[in-house]
């Protein structure tokens, strides 16, 4: 039988799953790309969960469904063994799409052993040697930087942009052109131009003085605009630049965890939660903590912390988090999304929080003055 | 009066540890226990679970935390108000080099500390097989850092480990039966409980009470279905008493193809047999509270020995909503024709809802005892499969 992949939606890192396969040679025919989820996905999805399963699981079921209806037969999924309920994905979706008739193979994907997973890749790749697949996965790591760097120069040049709509239109042709390349000299060499494109192509008001807002929480609802209801756009369009602080870097980025020397962004985040939460407790509940607090260190505004309903770690993170606002006077806005979230509340909420951000930084400014603001000074990496 | 003054000083040196009765509480009750006595610490517990406890633990906490943690929270208020030297609360995260426990535990010690005020110091030791490949070194640091805040000798030290394993042991026996007394239960030759109450010439109903240990075996919690289900004239086994090999099996099953119903003892297939047919090594139901539940379930929708299955959950609990889903889709998959009654408790569960729905269960039970099947008119969606909601 002839397998024709596929792998759930994912947020703008879709992107990057259809360059694996494209880089293992996958022919193009036999890969089913998931289309942007829309309000029947989550239906779909949500009919055929457990009913307190968490919100992520009902949409990427919903996702599966859809392309496996289109004719999917292998799936990708997240498997293992992992702290929280991410793990079995996998397996429980494996158990439901059988119990709804159809034939489908799981190969579920461990991605606390990246080695493991470069074997499980390899499987469907064009009859590829161990080093010529580690090749192919070079270019998608490498990929993965410049598509967390694009994110993090949208979501700062759509929030003080004076042509509205012109970022996006930027984004596209750079996201075309990152899609584009398959050499990895090529991509490195473009990941170093990318900022100097938007710098020029995308005009920004210096003196707008925009407040700095973080996004922490679970890393499918940080990612996936569908569950958090674009979140950044709306903050964009209050005049907010807001960068987010998960990234799939945590389990893709081989060179780093083999590096002795480098310093993944997650264990800094890590170190800094670990008086509030001591040990790893699942998915990114340290991680929003430990970011919160960086981010108060490099003066930001404040935060908004999302999570899809019953979560269980960033449960226990924002049990913890009103003692971190309180030590570090970081304010942070609680958003539970769940397939029944409307966007008037969630709008309403988000501007009475940026006005009142507004009156704090006022307050605590006393008569200093503004800062003028580029992407030099906003980025920390 | 010399003495008496020496022994009453001695008497205040004890130092106190508080065992919230609670969570982890009933699956380490002996060892913990017996540990912090040997030591010779005072042992406080709270009071059994009330609507005092309840109401202050669903204060105290988040809302859509679980409902047996909002109990834990509860249980430590009333702790605090009882003059400690320590609390204990164990960051718990695994046992096994594939077994995880709820990540809710590892969090618990630090949320206790940013949650409360006038908390005791927390012992709270981590120890994670499955994420940091700790074993018996890391258990052997464990245990020194703990007996030296009570003692100075580690010959004490070593004896209350070796004395707490060993009555973990026993309890653990204890608390199981062996598949020889299940099987003559399961043929109505011996009942595992007190006389359950039944009309003249009616048999005791059998079900599998089914649950986290510390939900069915905490009274307030489970609003006593035990008593419930025995005045109803049902005799039952709980998950947490089931004989681990059974469930094994059961689980192996999860993770075959097609759940490995071609083979009835897939645990005796050669490894190279039955590599052929498992599903690949991601393919596994990793949390380990979740063994005898999704186990018990499948062995009796499977074996068809008994006349029901009670399974009580706590609402939104997270790895249950995996576990339910596979017992109910197992059922699916067979045609199971065991009814199965899937109960949701909660903070604002009523006595009289759960008392109706208990009965309406039992007397389907009864009349498929008499007849054979279960009457169209009382089938459920999905046949015999019952979910009821109390809230």
């Amino acid at each position: 039988m002839e397998s024709y992949v596929t792998y759930p939606h994912f947020g703008p890192l879709t992107l990057l799953f259809k360059a694996i396969f494209q880089e293992l040679e996958v022919p193009e025919e036999r890969i089913i790309n998931p289309s942007p989820p829309s309000k029947r996905t989550l239906e779909i999805g949500s009919e055929n969960s457990p009913e307190w399963m968490c919100t992520p699981f009902k949409l990427s079921l919903g996702s599966l469904i859809e392309c496996i209806e289109r004719g999917a037969n292998h799936v990708f999924q997240i498997g293992g063994i992992g702290t929280c309920r991410a793990s079995c994905y996998g397996p429980v979706q494996r158990v439901i799409t059988e119990d709804l008739g159809y034939d489908v193979k799981y190969t579920n994907i461990d991605y606390h052993l990246p080695l493991e997973m470069m074997k499980d890749l390899r499987s469907v790749s064009n009859n590829f040697s161990a080093w010529q697949s580690i090749k192919a996965l070079r270019k998608i790591w490498v990929k993965n930087y410049s598509l967390d760097l694009t994110e993090h120069l949208i979501n700062f040049y759509r929030g003080v942009e004076i042509e509205k709509g012109k970022t996006d239109k930027v984004a596209k042709e750079v996201y075309d052109k990152l899609f584009s390349i398959r050499k990895v000299k090529e991509v490195k060499r473009f990941h170093k131009q990318i900022p100097g494109i938007f710098k020029k192509e995308v005009q920004i008001d210096e003196d707008a003085d925009p407040l700095k807002i973080g996004i922490i929480g679970e890393i499918y609802v940080v990612l996936e605009p569908m569950l958090h209801l674009d979140l950044y756009r709306r903050l964009n369009n209050l005049g907010v630049i807001c960068r987010n602080t998960v990234s799939l870097k945590k389990f893709t980025d081989l060179p780093a965890k083999l590096n002795p020397f480098v310093k993944e962004y997650y264990k800094i985040y890590r170190e800094k939660a670990r008086p509030y939460i001591q040990q790893y407790c699942g998915g990114d509940g340290q991680e929003s903590i430990g970011a919160t607090i960086l981010l108060r260190e490099l003066g930001w505004d404040g935060m908004v912390h999302v999570w899809p309903f019953s979560c269980m770690p960033e449960l226990s993170a924002q049990s913890v988090i009103p003692s971190v606002t309180n030590d570090y006077g970081m304010p942070v806005l609680p958003m539970i999304v769940d397939e029944q979230t409307g966007e008037a509340g969630f709008q309403t909420r988000l501007e009475a929080y940026v006005d009142m951000l507004k009156i704090k930084r006022e307050n605590e400014r006393q008569g200093k003055p503004k800062e003028k603001i580029s992407w030099e000074t906003f980025n920390y990496d | 009066m010399v003495e008496s003054d020496s022994t009453k000083h001695r008497k205040k040196q004890k130092k106190r540890v508080g065992f919230p009765r609670a969570l982890l509480y009933y699956y380490f009750d002996a060892m913990w226990e017996s540990f912090f006595e040997a030591l010779g610490a005072e042992v406080v517990l709270s009071s059994p679970t009330s609507k005092i406890t309840k109401d202050r633990g669903v204060l105290e906490t988040l809302d859509d935390e679980c409902y047996s943690t909002k109990l834990y929270h509860g249980h430590v208020l009333e702790l605090i108000e009882k003059d400690l030297d320590y609390i204990f609360a164990p960051r718990f995260a695994s046992r096994r080099k594939r077994e995880v426990g709820c990540p809710k535990f590892v969090a618990l010690a630090d949320i206790l500390k940013y949650t409360k005020v006038n908390l005791p110091p927390v012992i709270g030791p981590y120890y994670s097989t499955s994420r940091e490949n700790h074993g018996f070194w890391r258990l052997v640091i464990i245990i020194f850092e703990i007996g030296f805040k009570f003692t100075k000798n580690p010959f004490r030290i070593i004896y209350a480990a070796l004395k707490a394993r060993r009555n973990h042991r026993i309890a653990i026996r204890n608390k199981s039966i062996d598949e020889e007394t299940l099987n003559k239960w399961e043929n109505s030759e011996i009942l595992l409980n007190d006389a359950p109450v039944v009309e003249d010439g009616e048999t005791p109903l059998k079900v599998a009470l089914i649950g986290h240990t510390y939900l069915i075996n905490d009274r307030f919690a489970s609003l006593d279905v035990r008593q419930k289900l025995q005045k109803l004239g049902v005799d039952v086994v709980t998950s947490e008493q089931m004989p681990r090999n059974l469930l094994e099996r059961q689980l192996l099953r999860l993770s075959m193809e097609n759940y490995g119903l071609d083979f009835s003892e897939p645990e005796k297939l050669t490894k190279k047999e039955l590599k052929k047919h498992l599903l690949g090594s991601n393919d596994y139901l990793y949390f380990e509270f979740e063994h005898e539940i999704v186990g018990t379930a499948m062995h009796y929708l499977e074996n068809n020995t008994i006349d029901g299955i009670l399974m009580l959950v706590n609402f939104i609990c997270g790895p249950v909503s995996v576990s339910m889903e596979y017992a109910k889709l197992f059922a699916k998959k067979i045609k199971a024709e065991t009814p199965m009654a899937i109960l949701t408790l909660d903070a604002h569960t009523g006595e009289a809802g759960f008392q109706t729905r208990l009965e309406a269960f039992s007397d389907i039970l009864r009349m498929k005892k008499s007849t054979g099947t279960i009457p169209e008119s009382v089938k459920s969606v999905s046949g015999s499969i019952f979910e009821m909601g109390l809230s």
